[in-house]
């Protein structure tokens, strides 16, 4: 996002605190992508993800006055839209938060890793195999507690800066990291269990 | 500060900044170091490159279609309703 996009932000929410209607509208459009995307990343599914972003809209109309004109619109925006997704995604289900520990990689005593599991890399190489596994890590990714998830969307899948996280969520640069890197070493070694599994299955057909 | 890392540190303490390419030459010719000694981590640094990678794919469906005219009719009726 550009200095040049920030200050049209700012002249955009002057004029519609001055109650000009159409400098909102204006943000809207601006932003109902970028939202919608934020809110699906923690509600995961279109409905609720649409309902999230009408919410969302609706939230920064009435809270324009508390917005600190000093600070970034979109940062602003996209933590309430966050926050509204957590709440959608509490109230439709109580998923048990898995323990990211509890999937760690294992080692030995003296620090050696037991093992990789199997490699799955070259899945990326052919198009159809690296869009399943992009699904995959989606459904995997359903599973983080939402601290790590946000993380994660906001880095690998959105691919916004660490600065622009790191601002959102009001973490330092070194905590932001340490999310984004646990959340990622979840990931795979679920995507490697899965592709063991699969292997097994395999060998037990053929 | 040369001693060579052990897979626990290699892959939860250094693998970050490795696979980024945000390491001091020394560091990372420390990491490649272990790495050309061990295979289980070359596996596991190849799949966390490629967990990263199969995430960057991860689209959001398409946006559902006039989505920008729903959110704004709803704004007005909201506001209209006065609730």
């Amino acid at each position: 996002m550009s200095a040049s996009e920030d200050r049209e932000d700012l002249e955009l929410v002057r004029r519609f605190t001055n109650g000009d209607e159409k400098a909102f509208e204006e943000l809207v459009i601006r932003y109902y992508k970028r939202v919608y995307s934020a809110v699906l990343g923690v509600v995961r599914n279109p409905e609720d993800a649409e309902e999230a972003t009408q919410d969302v809209f609706w939230l920064v109309y009435r809270k324009i006055g508390t917005f600190d004109q000093g600070r970034r619109f979109f940062s602003w925006v996209y933590r309430i839209a966050l926050n509204r997704g957590y709440s959608i995604a509490r109230s439709r289900r109580a998923r048990p938060t898995v323990s990211l520990d509890e999937r760690l990689p294992a080692f030995l005593e003296d620090g050696r890793l037991v093992t990789a599991g199997p490699d799955f890399s070259e899945q990326l190489e052919n198009e159809i195999t690296a869009r399943e596994l992009a699904r995959k890590a989606f459904d995997v990714m359903g599973e983080l507690p939402e601290q790590y998830r946000s993380v994660l969307w906001m880095h690998d899948v959105e691919q916004m800066s660490k600065d622009e996280i790191a601002g959102i969520l009001d973490l330092t640069i070194p905590a932001l990291k340490s999310r984004l890197h646990r959340a990622r070493i979840y990931v795979r070694q679920r995507l490697a269990g899965l592709m063991e599994a699969r292997l097994a299955a395999g060998s037990i057909e053929s | 500060m040369n001693t060579s890392p052990t897979c626990r540190q290699a892959i939860l303490d250094l693998l970050l900044d490795y696979a980024e390419g945000r390491m001091a030459p020394e560091e990372k010719k420390v990491f490649d170091e272990h790495l050309a000694r061990c295979p289980e981590c070359v596996v596991f640094v190849r799949t966390y490159m490629a967990t990263e990678g199969a995430l960057r794919r991860v689209r959001p469906e398409a946006l559902p279609s006039s989505l920008v005219d729903r959110v704004l009719a709803y704004i007005r009726a909201k506001q209209s309703g006065g609730s």
